[in-house]
C-alpha cells in the first residue's frame, strides 16, 4: 500500500473512531427535544375498550369504567379530575366553547401524575332511584361511587318521549 | 298583654337557639374548608418542588406516591365536605397536610442529588466525550506523522 492509501484509510479509521468516542456529546445535540406538551385522558369500559359504555342502567347495580391519564407534560403534574352527574333539564358541558356543565362536581379525583407516566384507576358506581309513576319521573336518592355514597337528592330526570327513556349523563 | 307576650318570648328564643347551633356549625363549615384550600394548596406547592427534582433528574417514585395518599386524603375530604360532614373534612385535609410534613425537604434533597448526578453525566458523557474525540484525532495525526516519516526514510534510504 502506497502513502496515499495508507492516508485515506488513516482518515477513514480516525473519523470513524472519533466519531464513536464523540456519539454521547453528540446524543445530546441530535436528539429533538419534545416540542409537543399534552397530556392523554380516557375513559374505558370494563373490557378496557371505548365503546359499549354502561347505558341502560339497573338499580343498584355495579357498573365499571376505566378512568386515566398519560402525562406528557414534561414535568410531572397535578389533576383534578371532577365527577359531575347531570339529568336532562340541567347544564351540560359545551364542547364547542369547551365550558364546563356548571354543576357542582359530586367527587374530585385528585392524582399526581410523574412525566411520561401512567394512571389509570376502576370506578365502579351504582344508582339507587325510585319511579315516580304519577309523574312520569325518575328521582334519583343516592350514587355508590366507589364504595362511597353520594347524594342526589333533588337530581330528577323527566321522562324523554324521543328517547322512550329516563335521561341521565355521568360526566367526568 | 301577657298573650301578646309568649310569642314573642317563643320567637326570641327560636333565634337564640337557631344562632346557638348554627354558629359551631359555621365554624365548622369555615374551618373545614380553610383546612381542604390549605391542603390543596399545599398539594401544589409540593408539586412543584417534585417537578423540580424531576427536571434535575431525580427518582420521584416515593415522591409522587406520598403526594398521591395526599390526594386520596384531600378526595375523601372534600367528598366529606360535600355530604356536610365537616368534622371528617376538617379531620381528612389535616392528615393530608400531615402527610407532606418535610416533602419539600425531600424534594430538595432529591434534587440536589439529582444535579450532582446529571454534572457527573455531563463531565462523563460530554466533556469526557469530546476530549476523547480530540484525543483520537490527534492520535491519528500523530500516527499519520510517524507513517510520513518512516515512508520517507524508507524512500530516502532506496
Amino acid at each position: 500500500m502506497n502513502l496515499q492509501g495508507y492516508k485515506v484509510l488513516l482518515v477513514f479509521v480516525t473519523i470513524i473512531l472519533s466519531l464513536f468516542v464523540a456519539s454521547p456529546a453528540l446524543q445530546r445535540l441530535l436528539v429533538y427535544p419534545q416540542t409537543e406538551f399534552f397530556t392523554e385522558m380516557w375513559l374505558l369500559n370494563s373490557e378496557h375498550t371505548a365503546d359499549g359504555y354502561p347505558y341502560d342502567i339497573t338499580l343498584n347495580q355495579n357498573y365499571t369504567v376505566f378512568l386515566g391519564a398519560s402525562n406528557h407534560l414534561g414535568h410531572c403534574a397535578y389533576y383534578a379530575v371532577q365527577m359531575k352527574f347531570r339529568t336532562e333539564n340541567q347544564s351540560a358541558p359545551n364542547p364547542l366553547t369547551h365550558s364546563p356543565s356548571s354543576l357542582p362536581p359530586l367527587y374530585t379525583l385528585n392524582v399526581i401524575v410523574a412525566d411520561e407516566e401512567t394512571w389509570e384507576s376502576s370506578v365502579t358506581f351504582s344508582f339507587d332511584y325510585s319511579h315516580d309513576v304519577n309523574n312520569s319521573r325518575v328521582n334519583f336518592n343516592q350514587m355508590m361511587f366507589n364504595g362511597a355514597p353520594l347524594n342526589l337528592t333533588g337530581y330528577s330526570a323527566p321522562w324523554d318521549s324521543e328517547k322512550s327513556r329516563f335521561f341521565g349523563n355521568l360526566i367526568f | 298583654m301577657p298573650r301578646s307576650k309568649t310569642p314573642i318570648t317563643i320567637v326570641v328564643i327560636l333565634l337564640l337557639s337557631v344562632t346557638v347551633v348554627a354558629s359551631p356549625v359555621r365554624a365548622d363549615q369555615e374551618a373545614a374548608a380553610v383546612a381542604i384550600s390549605s391542603a390543596k394548596n399545599t398539594i401544589v406547592n409540593c408539586c412543584s418542588a417534585a417537578a423540580e427534582a424531576e427536571a434535575a433528574g431525580a427518582d420521584i417514585t416515593s415522591l409522587v406516591d406520598t403526594l398521591n395518599e395526599a390526594c386520596s386524603l384531600l378526595s375523601r375530604a372534600e367528598l366529606a365536605y360535600t355530604a356536610n360532614d365537616f368534622a371528617a373534612a376538617l379531620n381528612l385535609a389535616t392528615q393530608s397536610q400531615n402527610r407532606l410534613n418535610n416533602f419539600v425537604g425531600e424534594a430538595n434533597t432529591l434534587k440536589e442529588n439529582g444535579t450532582q448526578q446529571q454534572n457527573q453525566e455531563f463531565l462523563i458523557n460530554v466533556v469526557g466525550s469530546t476530549v476523547g474525540a480530540f484525543a483520537v484525532i490527534i492520535a491519528g495525526f500523530a500516527v499519520w506523522r510517524f507513517l510520513k516519516k518512516n515512508y520517507e526514510t524508507e524512500a530516502h534510504v532506496k
